[in-house]
């Protein structure tokens, strides 16, 4: 279907996913925040809890209780209703975000009946995967498995249940390509991850409120720990473009002796952020899309083979829990789509807490989330700077390498290139940081019972509905990613340039960046706070 | 006078079209050679005056699977 008139500005705000990843997010954002006012509408967002089958007389662990709504536990005004919900929190979240989802859907044009039908099946098989992946062998750790009845456990925390959506997913995508083209229209991983981003917003506005319960200095300790994140995230991402791009186009032109336009879309796709980067440098010089396109599926499946390796790595090889804030600043530096960025960042967070929980014996727990906001947060730059370096790079192509008479490069390209979702990350961010600083009153304690009607509402947007999405976002990356495009023979020497250009230059130098510049940033202990 | 079009490739030719005119050529330069005379051709009331032909990437062209990533390729402006 072609399209004539001029690209508006707000062109697109209700045909893309980018702009339906803030309206679901957001709303839902501001749904929660009818709490200040006393009506709790998102108490219902369902959470898994660890659970086995024969529980310890006076343990913890019965199945009927392995899912519950949140507002069960955090709501000020409802929290008898949400208590008896317990699994048909799993109906009501199914019902409520698939309506939501599905309004998105049938504005971008989707066929509507296939999204839902995908999208239910995806749903549940989630949830049934976060349901497996709870059971305390897989989830609990040995500091908290004698509450199961257990004398061993896997020490997986939350990190089981993404590996096993993943898993799933990839047996879809690879062994039933029938059944995975049927959920296609429903597996939209960038869709979900970038509304869980939007809601990793909500995670930093909330966390200074969060620690503000256990003490005022926490609190701010919190507050300051995300701005230092905000302000090197930028410096390494700079630093980063300004060593990947050059190195990967040199290595392709020098090494592998790719075409230019090749080697920039090459380049871009390896060094900066995939997919996005590649379509964009693939427009910027002018390139034929097949190019993009190609280049495209290979970010795509080497991104995935990131997420199964480097959080383990990270974690069990290098830095470990000595500098967990450098291996999720390279996370973000390293894996090249923000959904397997995204999920590699929440699987670190989930295998570093565990660990540092066990190497202590309880003795240090860090707060969930910060770990994966340092892997976002240098993804988030490295998003908005791929519209200016499209720009950037179109004027150099068009002026210079391939110069039309008459062309010109509208300005209007950065802003086209933008990623909308980040303006709903700051937004939810920095709108809960002026909740925290002004009527909050930095958790002063007069302040805290005006807090804990913010916390009711954004506790289930932060944690319920931002898991689930980075559940849906494990599952669907499986379902679309075949690792048969790998052996496809037009790839041929790409595969190889991106091998050697992933694994001899960009995580190497990812790691080198990612530690001069979060080296030495700590995590505040909450373990005297928390059970 | 800003004339308003879309641009595509469809595996063998850039394609820009609009209501007036549809033209297709292997490369940009030819193309846009082409769209030079389409419009002169097409559009009487351009003569004479400066003329820049906005042509917005018809992004239903990607593949759906990589919209979710980068919903936009690039827009391009001749001016003649």
């Amino acid at each position: 279907m072609a399209q004539y008139p001029e690209r508006k500005w707000y062109t697109g705000m209700l045909s893309t996913e980018d702009w339906w990843a803030v309206w679901i997010a957001v709303g839902f954002f501001f749904i929660s925040l009818l709490n200040i006012w006393g009506i709790d509408l998102v108490g219902w967002m369902t959470y898994p809890t660890k659970w086995v089958f024969s529980p310890p007389e006076g343990g913890k662990g019965a199945i009927g209780h392995a899912f519950y709504a949140l507002g069960k536990k955090y709501s000020v005004t409802a929290k008898g209703f949400y208590k008896g919900l317990g699994w048909w929190s799993v109906i009501w979240s199914y019902v409520i975000f698939g309506a939501a989802l599905t309004i998105g859907a049938a504005s971008m044009k989707w066929n509507v009946k296939k999204f839902i039908g995908g999208f239910t099946i995806i749903y549940f098989m989630t949830i049934a995967t976060w349901f497996i992946g709870h059971h305390a062998f897989i989830a609990a750790t040995k500091v908290n498995m004698h509450k199961y009845g257990l004398n061993f456990a896997l020490n997986l925390g939350g990190g089981g249940s993404f590996i096993l959506a993943l898993i799933v997913g990839l047996i879809i995508g690879n062994f039933f390509k029938g059944f995975a083209s049927y959920l296609s229209e429903a597996a939209k991983p960038e869709w979900y991850i970038k509304t869980a981003i939007v809601t990793l917003g909500v995670k930093l506005g909330y966390l200074p409120i969060k620690l503000s319960a256990m003490s005022q200095k926490l609190g701010k300790e919190a507050a300051g720990l995300t701005f230092d994140l905000f302000v090197a995230g930028a410096a390494a991402t700079v630093v980063a473009y300004l060593i990947f791009w050059p190195g990967v186009y040199v290595i392709s032109r020098k090494i592998f002796k790719l075409p230019r336009k090749t080697a920039a879309v090459l380049g871009s796709g390896i060094s900066i952020c995939g997919v996005s980067a590649a379509v964009a440098t693939g427009g910027a010089v002018r390139a034929k899309p097949v190019v993009s396109i190609m280049v495209s599926a290979l970010v795509v499946v080497w991104a995935v083979i990131e997420l199964v390796i480097l959080p383990g790595f990270f974690t069990h090889v290098w830095p470990g829990t000595k500098d967990p804030l450098v291996a999720g600043a390279s996370m973000g530096m390293a894996v090249k789509t923000d959904g397997a960025d995204a999920a590699a960042g929440e699987l670190l967070d989930e295998f570093m807490r565990t660990k540092i929980e066990v190497e202590t014996n309880g003795a240090v727990k860090w707060p969930e989330g910060i770990i994966t906001a340092s892997a976002v947060m240098t993804k988030v730059w490295i998003d908005m700077f791929i519209g200016i370096w499209a720009f950037v790079l179109a004027l150099i192509w068009v002026y210079k390498f391939e110069r039309r008479e008459g062309e010109r490069v509208p300005a209007s390209e950065v802003w086209h290139r933008f990623p909308k979702f980040v303006i709903g990350y700051f937004f939810c961010w920095f709108f809960l940081l002026a909740i925290y600083f002004g009527p909050g009153q930095s958790g002063a304690p007069e302040a805290m019972p005006f807090l804990k009607t913010v916390k009711a509402g954004a506790v289930p947007v932060e944690k319920g509905m931002r898991k689930l999405f980075f559940m849906l976002t494990f599952m669907s990356l499986g379902i679309i990613t075949d690792f048969k495009k790998l052996r496809e023979a037009q790839f041929g020497k790409m595969v190889w340039v991106y091998f050697v250009a992933l694994f001899g230059f960009i995580i190497p130098v990812a790691i080198l960046i990612g530690y001069l510049f979060h080296h030495g940033m700590t995590l505040p202990n909450i373990a005297q706070y928390v059970k | 006078m800003v004339i308003y079009a879309s641009i595509r490739h469809d595996g063998k030719n850039w394609v820009v079209e609009n209501d007036h005119f549809r033209v297709e050529a292997s490369t940009l330069d030819e193309i846009d050679e082409k769209v030079r005379d389409a419009v002169r051709e097409k559009t009487p009331e351009a003569r004479g005056q400066k003329v820049q032909v906005y042509m917005a990437y018809d992004n239903y062209a990607i593949p759906q699977w990589i919209r979710q990533y980068s919903s936009h390729y690039f827009d391009r402006v001749i001016e003649f």
